[in-house]
């Protein structure tokens, strides 16, 4: 139950094994062939219009997966560039007697060079082999994205579907609590959620009930950060229904203005 | 202290070149770019808490960016209560942090 | 106070309002549109990701570039746009109240088409005060929008669209995303998402919590713990991270304060982000002069906030007499047909269902109100 991309943002074998957008292996040896990985139903299709050979299908409605048509794909690499979802690789499996080449999007700094031996990593971020750089390319019509494509050993072809960043920050080891910190529900007022309870408990029963008892919503942000907290307060509470509790009373200013400049020039009137 | 400011970036290329300017942080001079909000300037020098609180007078700094919980407040040139995620620095600009309610100074404020 | 008069008041000049202002003007309305930033755009600016839809809704195009395309049209438009301008009340008749760099005006129109957009929801628990923790909105502005990382290592909360593709954008601007961590037991957004940070080795911690954030002044660790399928937290499981921001991107809700101050007849949606202002077929609310558009009528994203604009700005205009009835029908059909696409799939049915539901009450509450 907790596998495939649902939980864990990694399409499973299963999911992949039905994908419309996985070549037939027999056109993988061919040489250069996109990859699709997008197996939930989403409304995208950019991968149909960048295709220059017409070779990825979506058609109507915009939320059907796309159906590769491996004889028509040349392996330009166009879609790995345009898909929104970043879910399009090229493989290359011609490329040598033990390497497969693998392209990718690549959208973080610094960019590697041609040449570089990289990190290769899988779907889940761990690094899996080194992989020599053989292209970055970055054309304008690929806006502002840079694929990718690197070397790997034959049998982790499968696998690699990127390459660590080059910079990382350093992580740390957590530092020691020293202290605690308030747990507030009105930011302004600095209530808690015991005040709002203590308040509920005296009678309130409304959003604008509990505002006039403890001023939350009453602050300069005017309920716009606790007032959602305290409806979900009261609707545990008293067992009712969110729907049944509405907003406080709406008043101008709804945002922070000067008062002399409103009052100042109402003279007039 | 680290880097936090982003000049180069994959997606939308290098930062557009900006005046610099300064502005005083509790009298300190903290490097700006023109017409950023102040908020961003402070955070890209690693400050953090901008105010205390009226009652528990606990830290506060940037949480919404976009002028609507208010908890960026600081006394800027004289003037409590400004929100500084939408006010853009000048240059020579006074930031002080908010304690409670924070005081308008009686001359120098920048009304009237 | 300066008062003047205009046929068309947008308030919000994000992708809805934008769109809005834009179609009405086209149509040749005489339309003012009010925003309180120093820029026209909204939230587009920061979308700096390539969007989802189709051709006709421009995907495959970054969010920046949709927006400047759209400050192009505006600039190259004679719609009056008001900048700095805050709108702080609705008030009767059809007088909205603005004030601009020290200036009080009164402007009067003969509708007004309210899209204020949406605000972050908030989570409390220990700490979540402290500052470093803020909503994910917020550091996206920073990162995108003012090139400043609010810190360097991160956890985010809240596995929806906007927290996958936030811990994206933090670590494309340099920063590190230690963790990921999700209340349900399955991820809230596009899985392509989300494969995008797994690859860049972002665990996604599902059934798991926020239980503190702690540090000396300022964030310096969050205390994680994982949850029981009641949601209830597993003691034993706590695990303390080193971070010095913490983003929440636990949903946005409509922005409704002037939707409410106008009188508008309100309906609860969950599916929508919770009370919303019920409109008709032409994103009209229940006061006739009024309409609302984008976010402010449930929480979607910017491609459907854009198509809602322009639905309210044909419709705005066609109702003043810029357009004939089988005209603006027409063209309104168009831009139905193309939200109706933006809300399929897996993701997309659930709002196609809440909007639906939304059109029936509205139809109840007219037919109601017409027998009285």
């Amino acid at each position: 139950m907790t596998e495939g991309v649902r939980f864990t943002g990694i399409p499973s074998a299963e999911e992949l094994r039905g994908a419309s957008g996985i070549p037939s292996q027999e056109r993988m040896k061919k040489g250069p062939v996109a990859v699709i990985e997008c197996v939930q139903e989403i409304p995208c299709n950019p991968c149909e219009n960048a295709c220059p050979f017409g070779a990825i299908k979506i058609g109507d409605p915009i939320t059907n997966l796309p159906v590769l048509d491996g004889e028509k794909c040349t392996g330009c690499g166009t879609c790995v560039a345009m898909c929104p979802g970043q879910a399009i690789f090229l493989v290359n499996e011609a490329y040598s007697e033990t390497e497969t080449e693998i392209s990718f999007p690549f959208e973080y700094l610094p960019q590697p060079e041609t040449g570089d031996v990289v990190d290769a990593v899988n779907r889940a971020g761990e690094v899996v082999c080194k992989g020599t750089v053989t292209k970055v390319k970055m054309p304008p019509s690929y806006k502002n994205t840079c694929v990718v494509t690197i070397a790997v050993p034959k049998q982790y072809a499968g696998e690699v579907r990127s390459m660590k960043r080059l910079v990382l920050a350093e992580s740390l080891p957590a530092p020691e609590k020293r202290s605690t910190a308030s747990q507030l529900v009105c930011r302004c007022e600095e209530l808690t959620r015991e005040d709002i309870e203590r308040a509920i408990d005296e009678g309130a029963t409304t959003i604008d009930g509990i505002k006039r008892r403890t001023r939350a919503g009453m602050g300069l942000c005017q309920g716009k950060t606790c007032e959602r907290l305290v409806a979900r307060i009261l609707s545990e509470k008293t067992g009712r229904p969110l729907a049944d509790f509405l907003p406080a009373t709406k008043r101008a200013p709804v945002r922070p203005v000067q008062m002399s400049i409103v009052a100042d020039n109402c003279e007039e009137n | 202290m680290e880097e936090l400011r982003v000049p180069h970036h994959p997606v939308l290329g290098d930062a557009p070149e900006k005046r610099q300017v300064t502005i005083y942080y509790q009298g300190q001079p903290v490097p700006a770019k023109e017409g950023e909000p102040i908020a961003a300037a402070l955070l890209a020098a690693g400050i953090r808490a901008f105010r205390k609180t009226v009652h528990r007078h606990e830290p506060r700094g940037v949480f919404c960016s976009i002028g609507r919980c208010t908890d960026c407040m600081m006394i800027v040139n004289g003037l409590p209560n400004v929100r500084t995620c939408v006010t853009p620095v000048e240059d020579g600009m006074r930031l002080e942090p908010q304690d409670g309610f924070g005081h308008r100074e009686l001359t120098g404020g920048e009304e009237e | 106070m300066k008062r003047f008069r205009t046929e068309v008041a947008v308030i919000g000049a994000g992708p809805a309002g934008l769109c809005a202002a834009l179609e009405a003007h086209k149509l040749g309305a005489r339309v003012t549109l009010i925003d309180e930033n120093a820029l026209p755009g909204g939230q587009l600016f920061k979308q700096i990701h390539k969007f989802f839809g189709s051709k006709e809704h421009l995907a495959g195009v970054r969010g920046y570039e949709i927006g400047r395309q759209l400050l192009k049209d505006l600039e190259r438009s004679a719609a009056d746009v008001m900048l700095n301008s805050v709108a702080y009340g609705v008030f009767a008749p059809n007088t909205v109240g603005v004030v601009q760099r020290g200036e009080h005006y009164a402007i009067e129109a003969k509708k007004i088409i309210l899209a204020a957009g949406a605000k972050e929801n908030y989570m409390s628990f220990p700490g979540s005060t402290l500052p470093g923790v803020m909503g994910a909105g917020a550091a996206q502005t920073m990162i995108n929008v003012n090139r400043v990382l609010p810190g360097k290592r991160i956890v985010m909360l809240g596995s929806g669209n906007v927290g996958l593709i936030v811990a994206y954008q933090l670590m494309q601007a340099g920063a590190s995303v230690e963790a990921l961590v999700e209340a349900a037991p399955n991820i809230g957004g596009y899985g392509v998402h989300a494969g995008k940070i797994r690859r860049a080795g972002v665990p996604i911690l599902t059934s798991h919590t926020i239980q503190e954030v702690y540090g000396d002044g300022c964030v310096e660790g969050v205390m994680i713990s994982q949850l029981d399928q009641n949601w209830k937290p597993i003691p034993g499981t706590e695990r303390a991270i080193a971070a010095d921001t913490v983003c929440l991107a636990v949903g946005l809700n409509p922005m409704t304060e002037l939707a409410w101050m106008a009188g508008c007849a309100f309906t609860f949606l969950p599916g929508l982000g919770g009370h919303v202002p019920m409109h008709d077929a032409n994103m009209r609310t229940t006061v006739p002069d009024i309409y609302v558009a984008g976010d402010i009528t449930g929480v979607e994203e910017a491609s459907s906030a854009m198509e809602e604009g322009k639905l309210a700005g044909i419709a705005a205009a066609a109702s003043l007499g810029y357009l004939d009835d089988a005209g603006a029908e027409l063209r309104k059909n168009e831009v139905r047909a193309r939200l109706d696409s933006l809300r399929t799939g897996l993701f997309g049915e659930k709002r196609q269902t809440a909007k639906q539901e939304q059109m029936r009450r509205m139809e109840e509450f007219c037919q109601r109100k017409d027998r009285v």
